[in-house]
C-alpha cells in the first residue's frame, strides 16, 4: 500500500540531493538542475497533500 | 505486496538513484542524461498520484524541448572529448552536512507528523477542469503568465543579437 509517507520521503530525498547540488557545484548548469530538482520534490509534495490530506481538499472543494 | 507497489519502489529507485547520479557525476552530458530519467520518474510518481496533466506536461516540455536544447547547446559549443566539461566542485563537506541535515529533518517530519488523511479520490482526468479554468476564473493569471513569457522571449532575442549591429 503506497500512502503520503512514501511520497514525502521520495520528494525529501529528492530535495536534499538538490539542495547538494545547488551547494557543491561551481557552473550555472549544474546548479540549475539542483534547483529543477528542488522543484520536482515540492511539486511531488502538493500533489500527494492535494490527494490526501483533509484541509486541500476542503479548500479545493470551496474554490 | 501488490504489483503496484513494486512499481513504484522501482519508480522510487530509478527517480532517487538518476537524481543522485545527476547530482554526483562530474560529467555535464551524464548530468543532462539522468535529468531525463529523473523527470521521467517524477512523472511515474505523478502517474501514481493521479495527475494526468502534470504528468504529461514536464515530459513534454522538459524531456521535449529544454532538455533537447541543453544536450544540443553543449554538444555543439563544446568539442565533446577533449575539453573541460567538468564540474568543478566546492565545499563538499559542508555541503553533504548540510543536504544530510535537510534530509534527515524533512523525513522527519514527514513520519513523526500526524497527518489529516482522507481516503485517496477516485482518479479522474483533471485536463478539462484545468482549461476550464484557465479560460474562466483564472483568466488575468494566464494572460499575466503568457506576456511575460513573451517579455523573456523578446528580451532573450535581444541577448543574443550582435553587439556590432545593434
Amino acid at each position: 500500500m503506497i500512502t503520503l509517507y512514501h511520497y514525502l520521503l521520495i520528494s525529501a530525498a529528492l530535495f536534499s540531493l538538490g539542495v547538494l547540488g545547488v551547494l557543491t557545484r561551481k557552473k550555472a548548469v549544474n546548479v540549475l538542475m539542483g534547483i529543477k530538482l528542488i522543484f520536482n520534490a515540492a511539486n511531488i509534495n502538493l500533489v500527494a497533500f492535494s490527494r490526501t490530506s483533509v484541509l486541500l481538499q476542503k479548500a479545493v472543494a470551496e474554490e | 505486496m501488490s504489483i503496484s507497489d513494486i512499481i513504484f519502489v522501482m519508480v522510487g529507485i530509478v527517480t532517487v538513484g538518476s537524481a543522485a547520479v545527476l547530482v554526483l557525476s562530474l560529467s555535464l552530458i551524464d548530468s543532462a542524461f539522468a535529468l531525463l530519467f529523473t523527470f521521467f520518474g517524477v512523472a511515474m510518481i505523478y502517474v501514481f498520484l493521479g495527475a494526468d496533466f502534470l504528468a504529461a506536461t514536464p515530459v513534454l516540455i522538459y524531456v521535449g524541448g529544454i532538455l533537447v536544447l541543453l544536450l544540443f547547446g553543449v554538444m555543439l559549443t563544446h568539442r565533446l572529448y577533449n575539453l573541460n566539461l567538468k564540474a568543478e566542485t566546492f565545499q563538499i563537506i559542508p555541503g553533504i552536512l548540510i543536504s544530510l541535515a535537510v534530509f534527515v529533518s524533512l523525513a522527519l517530519v514527514a513520519t513523526q507528523t500526524r497527518w489529516h488523511l482522507v481516503a485517496e479520490k477516485p482518479v479522474v482526468p483533471t485536463t478539462e477542469t484545468i482549461g476550464t479554468l484557465f479560460m474562466t476564473d483564472y483568466l488575468l493569471r494566464f494572460e499575466i503568465a503568457s506576456i511575460l513569457l513573451l517579455i523573456a522571449l523578446i528580451g532573450a532575442a535581444m541577448l543574443v543579437r550582435r553587439r556590432s549591429d545593434a
